[in-house]
C-alpha cells in the first residue's frame, strides 16, 4: 500500500551573519547550510493499518508527510502509494488520500461551512447519493449540523477540527493523513476525533498515519508505531514491545488514611538500589512510587509500604508511553 | 469537458461568494476605480485644451475619452490577478492545502481568479458598458465605435483575458525562488500597465519602445480589443491581431506548465 524507500529530504538554507556587515556579506556569499530534515528511512505500511507517527519537534515528521502526499519532491529516494509516485503524479493520489494538517485549514475560511463541503463534493466528483450519505454519516459521529451554518472563521478550535476531519474523510479516501490533529483540543474533542477516525478504519479500511504530541491517541488508535528522531526512523514495531522493553519501570499510588510527612522513607537503601532509580512523589495523603520492576517486585514494594503505614487504597500501573519515549529519545535510538 | 468545469467551476463558485461575502470593501474599490477613470479623463481634456492641434496622433479628444473608456472596460473584463494569491498561498503555508487537492494548481488558481472576475464584470464592466453607450449616443459619435465588432472584440477580450493570466501566473512563481517579490510585483504591475495600453494608446509611444511592445505580450490583453472596439482594427490586421492573441496565449500556457513543474519539484513548504 505505503511504500518507503531510502527516503531523504534536504533544505538547504542560506545563514547570514547578524547586523549590517552580515547583510553586506550573505548578499555576496552566504554560508550555505544542508539540513537533512528526512534521512534515509523506509519503511512499508499495509492497507488498512494505522500507524502513530512520533518524534520531537523539527524531528521530520511533518516533511515525510508532505512527501508521502505529494507536496514536496524527496532529494533522494522513492514513495509509492498503491503503486503511484505521489510527488510525480500528484493529481491521481489526491484522489485517493485525505489529509489534515492541524494547524491548517481546507475549509473556505469566510464561507458558511456548507459551502466548502459542496465545493469538495465538485472537486471530487461525488455523486449526489453518495454526498448524502457520507454528510449524514459524518454528521451524527462528528455533529456538524450544531454549526454548518456558520463562517469557518467563527467556529471554535474544536468545531474547526470536527469539519476539517469530515472535509478530509468525505471523498472516502483509501490512506488518511493527519499531522497533530488533535493539537490544542480539548478532551472531549479530541475523544471525538479518534472515534471518528476508528470508525472510518472500521467501516472502509482506511490506512492510518497519525503524527501526534498526545499519546493517549496512539494507545486508542495505532497498532503501530514508526518513532523518527533527527529525520532517521529509531524504531518501527508495536506499542506493545516497546512497552515490554522499555515499560521497565512499574508505578504505585497508595492513599494513606494520614497526612504524610517530611520524614525519608530510606526505600533505596532498604531495597539496595541508587536513588535515581526510584522517583517518588508526596502530595497529602497521596504517595506515588516509581520503581525499577526487574530489581524490586510489585509485592516487595507494596509490603515494605504496607508495613509503615495504613494504607487505604492501592493503584498499580504500567510505565507511561510518555516515559517510555521521552527515555527513547534520550538515548537516541533503540535496540530490542 | 463538462466534468472540468463542474470540478472547477467550484473554486470559481467559491472566490465569487468570498468577493459577495465583502461587497461593500469591493464596492469601494471599485469606486476608487471609477473614480480614477474620470482622472484620467480630464487630464486629457486639460492636454487636449492646451494643445495647437484637435488631433494628437490620430485621436480627436473625444476618440481618446472612447480610448480611456474602453481601455477601462477591457481592463475590467481581462481581470485576473493571481500574484497575490501565489504570494500569500506561498508564504502562509496554505499552499499545501490546495496540493492535496486532485486538482491542478495553475487551473484552481485560474478558476479562483475567474470568481472574482466575475464580481468584477458585474461591478465594472456592466456600468462602463452602460457609461460608454450612453456616452456614445450623447455626443452623437456612434460611428466612433464598431459597435458591429462586438462579438470579435468579446472573443478578442477572451483571449486577452488568458494571455493576462498565464503572463501573470509565470510571473507570480517568482515567490518560490526569491524573497524579495513585493518589489517585483510593483515592477510586474508598471510594465503591464504601459505596454497594455492602459496608460496611453501604444501609437504614442516613440518606435523603439513600440517595437519592444511587439515583443510583449500585453498588447494582448487590452490594447488589441480595444482598437477592435474602436473600429481602428480591421480587415486582414484584425484577423493577424487576433492571430497573435491565439499565438501568445498557446505559448504562455506551455511556458506556464514548464514554470510550474520546476517550481513544484522544488518547492519548499512553510509551516508545519
Ligand atoms: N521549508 C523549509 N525550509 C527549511 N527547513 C525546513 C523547512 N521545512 C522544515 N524544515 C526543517 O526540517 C526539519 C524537520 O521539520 P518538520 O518535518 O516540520 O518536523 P516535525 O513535523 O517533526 O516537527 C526541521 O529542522 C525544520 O527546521
Ligand atoms: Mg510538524
Amino acid at each position: 500500500m505505503i511504500e518507503v524507500r531510502n527516503l531523504t529530504k534536504e533544505f538547504v538554507k542560506y545563514e547570514k551573519e547578524k547586523g549590517l556587515k552580515g547583510l553586506v556579506k550573505g548578499f555576496f556569499n552566504a554560508k550555505k547550510v544542508v539540513k537533512k530534515a528526512v534521512d534515509n528511512i523506509s519503511f512499508t505500511i499495509n492497507e488498512g493499518e494505522m500507524v502513530g507517527y512520533i518524534g520531537a519537534n523539527g524531528a521530520g515528521k511533518s516533511t515525510t508527510i508532505k512527501m508521502l502526499t505529494g507536496i514536496l519532491t524527496p532529494t533522494s529516494g522513492e514513495v509509492r502509494i498503491d503503486g503511484i509516485i505521489p510527488y510525480q503524479n500528484r493529481v491521481e493520489n489526491a484522489k485517493k488520500i485525505g489529509v489534515v494538517f492541524g494547524q491548517r485549514t481546507q475549509l473556505w475560511w469566510d464561507l458558511p461551512l456548507s459551502e466548502s463541503f459542496l465545493i469538495l463534493k465538485e472537486i471530487y466528483e461525488m455523486p449526489d447519493a453518495f454526498y448524502e450519505e457520507q454528510m449524514s454519516f459524518f454528521n451524527r459521529i462528528l455533529n456538524l449540523d450544531e454549526f454548518i451554518k456558520s463562517p469557518v472563521r467563527t467556529l471554535s478550535l474544536g468545531q474547526r477540527m470536527r469539519a476539517d476531519i469530515a472535509a478530509s474523510l468525505l471523498h472516502n479516501p483509501k490512506v488518511l493523513y493527519l499531522d497533530e490533529p488533535t493539537i490544542g483540543l480539548d478532551v472531549n474533542a479530541k475523544q471525538r476525533m479518534r472515534d471518528a477516525i476508528k470508525m472510518m478504519n472500521q467501516k472502509y479500511n482506511t490506512t492510518v498515519i497519525l503524527t501526534t504530541h498526545d499519546l493517549d491517541d496512539i494507545a486508542e488508535l495505532c497498532n503501530r508505531i514508526l518513532i523518527i528522531d533527527n529525520g532517521k526512523v529509531i524504531y518501527d514495531g508495536s506499542l506493545h514491545e516497546i512497552k515490554e522493553k522499555y515499560g521497565t519501570t512499574k508505578r504505585i499510588e497508595f492513599e494513606v488514611r494520614d497526612e504524610l510527612n517530611d520524614e525519608s522513607l530510606n526505600l533505596a537503601s532498604v531495597f539496595n538500589v541508587h536513588p535515581d532509580e526510584l522517583e517518588i512523589t508526596r502530595e497529602d495523603k497521596k504517595l506515588s512510587i516509581v520503581f525499577p520492576k526487574l530489581k524490586i517486585s510489585v509485592a516487595q514494594m507494596t509490603e515494605e509500604i504496607l508495613r509503615r503505614f495504613d494504607v487505604q487504597d492501592i493503584s498499580i500501573f504500567d510505565a507511561d508511553i510518555e516515559r517510555i519515549v521521552a527515555r527513547i529519545y534520550d538515548e537516541g535510538k533503540v535496540t530490542l | 469537458m463538462k466534468r472540468f468545469l463542474r470540478k472547477y467551476g467550484a473554486f470559481a463558485k467559491g472566490s465569487f461568494e468570498v468577493a459577495v461575502m465583502y461587497r461593500v470593501h469591493i464596492l469601494l474599490w471599485v469606486f476608487g476605480d471609477f473614480f480614477s477613470l474620470g482622472l484620467t479623463i480630464l487630464l486629457w481634456v486639460a492636454i487636449y485644451a492646451n494643445s495647437p492641434t484637435e488631433m494628437i496622433r490620430g485621436f480627436t479628444l473625444i476618440q481618446m475619452i472612447f480610448y480611456n473608456l474602453i481601455i477601462h472596460l477591457t481592463g475590467s473584463i481581462t481581470y485576473m490577478s493571481p500574484l497575490s494569491d501565489v504570494a500569500e498561498d506561498y508564504y502562509d503555508g496554505r499552499i499545501s492545502m490546495s496540493l492535496i487537492k486532485p486538482a491542478s494548481y495553475a487551473i484552481q488558481l485560474f478558476f479562483r481568479n475567474l470568481g472574482n472576475n466575475l464580481f468584477s464584470n458585474l461591478f465594472i464592466t456592466l456600468p462602463t458598458f452602460l457609461l460608454i453607450a450612453a456616452v456614445s449616443l450623447a455626443t452623437h459619435q456612434t460611428e466612433s465605435l464598431a459597435w458591429l465588432s462586438f462579438p470579435v472584440f468579446l472573443f478578442s477580450s477572451l483571449l486577452g483575458l488568458f494571455i493576462n493570466y498565464f503572463a501573470n501566473f509565470i510571473f507570480s512563481n517568482l515567490v518560490f525562488y526569491t524573497d524579495a517579490t513585493f518589489g517585483m510585483f510593483q515592477l510586474n504591475q508598471a510594465i503591464v500597465r504601459i505596454f497594455s495600453g492602459a496608460l496611453i494608446p501604444l501609437n504614442f509611444f516613440p518606435g523603439w519602445l513600440r517595437s519592444l511592445a511587439g515583443f510583449l505580450p500585453y498588447a494582448g490583453v487590452q490594447y488589441i480589443p480595444a482598437m477592435i472596439l474602436l473600429g481602428r482594427t480591421t480587415g486582414n490586421d484584425l484577423l493577424s491581431a487576433i492571430g497573435v492573441q491565439v499565438l501568445w496565449v498557446v505559448f504562455l500556457g506551455v511556458a506556464a506548465q514548464l514554470v510550474w513543474s520546476h517550481s513544484l519539484s522544488r518547492m519548499k513548504v512553510m509551516g508545519g
